[in-house]
């Protein structure tokens, strides 16, 4: 799939002959470099998970966290550059406060996810700015219900019902997880607790032993059980996820 | 009331009122804008539109020309011109918040909320509450949270209510509302209360008048309705409505009629009454046909009257009563016995006619009647013989 634009792809400012701008195919493959993102919307809610390569013993458990809340109602996941995440969800948290401050409601979480990726495109507009590498995936739950927006490099956005990036996040493999799952139990009928256990099963199903070492999981939720609020997944939940993960892998490895 | 006292802030006229239904909102004003006395609009429209289902009514207040000393005339032709440009403030504002929501249903791809367009209100009005000085509500209809009304008076506070009413006249309806209003009404019997509720500010408020404007809004889109003036149930002491003179007048006088003239009547051969407006008083002149002046009375008007003073023709039956030039355009009319009916009458339709020619002026008539009344009574008509009944109040 990847080719070499040379001459075309130093600046992404520049269009290659045939209609493609590498700069920002390049950003892409930056996200590519980090650990998987995957989440679902269920019934009553949306939830997201990391798997966090742990790069270093030393690093304290909980910390270098890759979901962060965005406002009271949504919360954001980020895969690529650490820091260019940051930066894009320091702006989502500027646009949701103005907005509310503005107009008297919580920013719909659709004018949300517009806004974070006219953002993002802003910045492959210039020669004096560099892509963002890393793309954004936003859960949110408004009053026209739970919604799931993913944001790429380029500026793209759009809703899912369920969205994957990072390492593992290329399709087919997670799809093949999701719709394995959608076979089953349909996505539209499941709630976010069922929905929490889905996801850990996926995480822990893609990621590759031989290639990356320790990972830790991060899991975030919003949905009527959160009260509509964006909020880690309560512990008890969260150990039980792993657990049914991991006996769900034994399961797969002994067929 | 002092009419030196420019410094005392005073309300613009209106009345307005956001009541919530089962289903929506209706929002009711009246019509007269006044501009000290005189009411520049008598069928204004203060129900102005927001989007497609939020509108919003509008009231304003004038404020207080503090501190400025300048010779009397000049202070009270300023406040009053101040009162026209201040109205509108409501007016600027509510423009700003249409071209605010009109963007902001074009990002969003659908209808504003009504919490959303009061939230924009507020904004403007308490960022800017040392230049602006309004009084609104806004009403509408969305499909998140149903019909609502949002009461943002002077400051710029927004609060959330089942109904509000605002303007000069709602002073009069805050008992009113508490013992009328109940939850869960019908569109119906919102509708009939509020318009209740307008007609009678309007009969204790000086500066609310005109006809009634209500504007429902619910689910299945707008609806406007208007109540003339005279189809309004009438109050304690409230006077028939009466059409007025000028029309008869204009009809069989060739020459264009003046404002608030001096009107002229003779009875038979010993009475004139005539009642000219000048500047400051009312004349109520007595006199003899033949010159002598019998008794002349003087009234000092409560605040200037500009108008000017030329005088007016009386129905086809015009005689010319061989009087000099000035007095030319007396009528004369003999005086017959069984014909004082008809005088009465005549003085009431006299006295009506000045009334009448005043609609605009939120002076009270009554004082006139009262002074025309005293004359009459006693020496030259009957005691038995009641012209009409006289309100209790006079300015």
């Amino acid at each position: 799939m990847s080719s070499i634009g040379t001459g075309y792809d130093l600046s992404v400012t520049t269009f290659s002959p045939d209609g493609r701008v590498f700069q920002i195919e390049y950003a892409a493959k930056a996200v590519d470099n980090s650990g998987t993102v995957v989440a679902i919307k269920c019934k009553d809610g949306v939830v997201m998970g990391v798997e966090k390569l742990i790069a270093s013993k030393m690093m304290l458990p909980g910390s270098n966290r890759r979901i962060h809340a965005v406002h009271r109602h949504s919360g954001m996941a980020v895969a690529g550059l650490a820091a260019d995440g940051r930066q894009i969800v320091a702006r989502a948290k500027s646009e949701a406060t103005n907005y509310e401050s503005v107009y008297g409601e919580p920013i719909p979480v659709k004018e949300l996810a517009a806004r974070v990726a006219s953002y993002v495109h802003l910045c492959t507009l210039y020669w004096w700015l560099r892509p963002f590498g890393c793309g954004v995936i936003l859960g949110g739950y408004d009053r026209d219900g739970p919604q799931l927006y993913m944001i790429e490099p380029s500026g793209i956005s759009y809703r899912y019902f369920g969205a994957a990036i990072g390492k593992e996040g290329r399709l087919p493999k997670p799809i093949y997880y999701i719709d394995r799952e959608i076979e089953k139990l349909k996505l539209s009928e499941m709630t976010c607790r069922q929905g929490v256990i889905e996801v850990a099963k996926i995480i822990y199903g893609v990621h590759d032993e031989a290639k990356d070492k320790a990972f830790e999981l991060e899991m975030s939720w919003v949905c009527d059980e959160s009260n509509r609020q964006h909020q880690k997944v309560p512990d008890s939940l969260l150990e039980e996820a792993k657990e049914a993960a991991k006996a769900a892998l034994e399961e797969m490895d002994a067929d | 009331m002092d009419s030196g006292d420019v410094n005392a802030p005073h309300s613009m006229g209106t009345t307005i009122i956001g009541v919530t239904y089962d289903g929506g909102v209706v929002l009711g004003a009246d019509s007269r804008t006044s501009t000290g006395m005189y009411v520049a609009n008598r069928a204004s429209d203060k129900i102005t539109q927001l989007t497609d289902n939020v509108y919003v009514c509008r009231s304003g207040s004038v404020l207080k020309i503090a501190g400025i000393k300048i010779f009397a005339a000049f202070e009270k032709w300023f406040s009053e011109l101040s009162l026209c440009s201040l109205a509108a403030d409501s007016q600027i504002v509510s423009d700003y918040v249409r071209y605010f929501l009109h963007q902001h249903t074009i990002q969003l791809g659908q209808p504003s909320t009504v919490k959303v367009a009061a939230n924009l209100v507020r904004l403007l009005s308490y960022n800017n509450k040392n230049m602006l000085q309004t009084g609104l509500i806004v009403g509408g209809w969305d499909k998140y949270e149903g019909g609502k009304i949002y009461g943002i008076p002077l400051g710029g506070t927004v609060l959330e209510l089942p109904f509000t009413i605002g303007g000069s006249g709602s002073s009069y309806l805050y008992g009113f509302f508490d013992q009328a209003w109940k939850e869960g009404m019908t569109r119906e019997e919102a509708e009939q209360l509020v318009v209740k509720a307008v007609s009678l500010a309007i009969a204790r408020d000086g500066a609310s008048g005109g006809v009634v404007r209500t504007v429902t809004i619910n689910k299945d889109g707008v609806t406007r309705k208007f109540y003339p003036g005279d189809t309004l149930p009438l109050w304690h002491e409230e006077m028939e409505p009466q059409n007025s003179l000028l029309d008869t007048l204009s009809a069989a006088s060739p020459e264009p009629m003046g404002l608030f003239q001096c009107i002229t009547v003779i009875f038979g051969n010993c009475q004139v009454i005539s009642l000219s407006f000048e500047i400051k008083h009312l004349f109520c002149k007595l006199h003899r046909s033949n010159g002598h002046h019998v008794a002349l009375m003087k009234a000092k008007m409560p605040y200037p009257v500009l108008y000017s003073r030329t005088n007016l023709y009386f129905g086809p039956t015009i005689k010319k009563a061989g009087l000099p030039a000035k007095e030319s355009l007396y009528v004369r009319i003999d005086l017959v016995e069984e014909e004082i009916k008809t005088i009465v009458r005549l003085i009431d339709t006299v006295v009506r006619a000045a009334a009448s020619l005043i609609w605009k002026d939120t002076v009270s008539k009554i004082s006139i009647q009262a002074h025309l009344l005293d004359l009459l009574r006693g020496k030259y008509l009957d005691a038995s013989y009641t012209v009409y009944k006289l309100p209790e109040c006079i300015i």
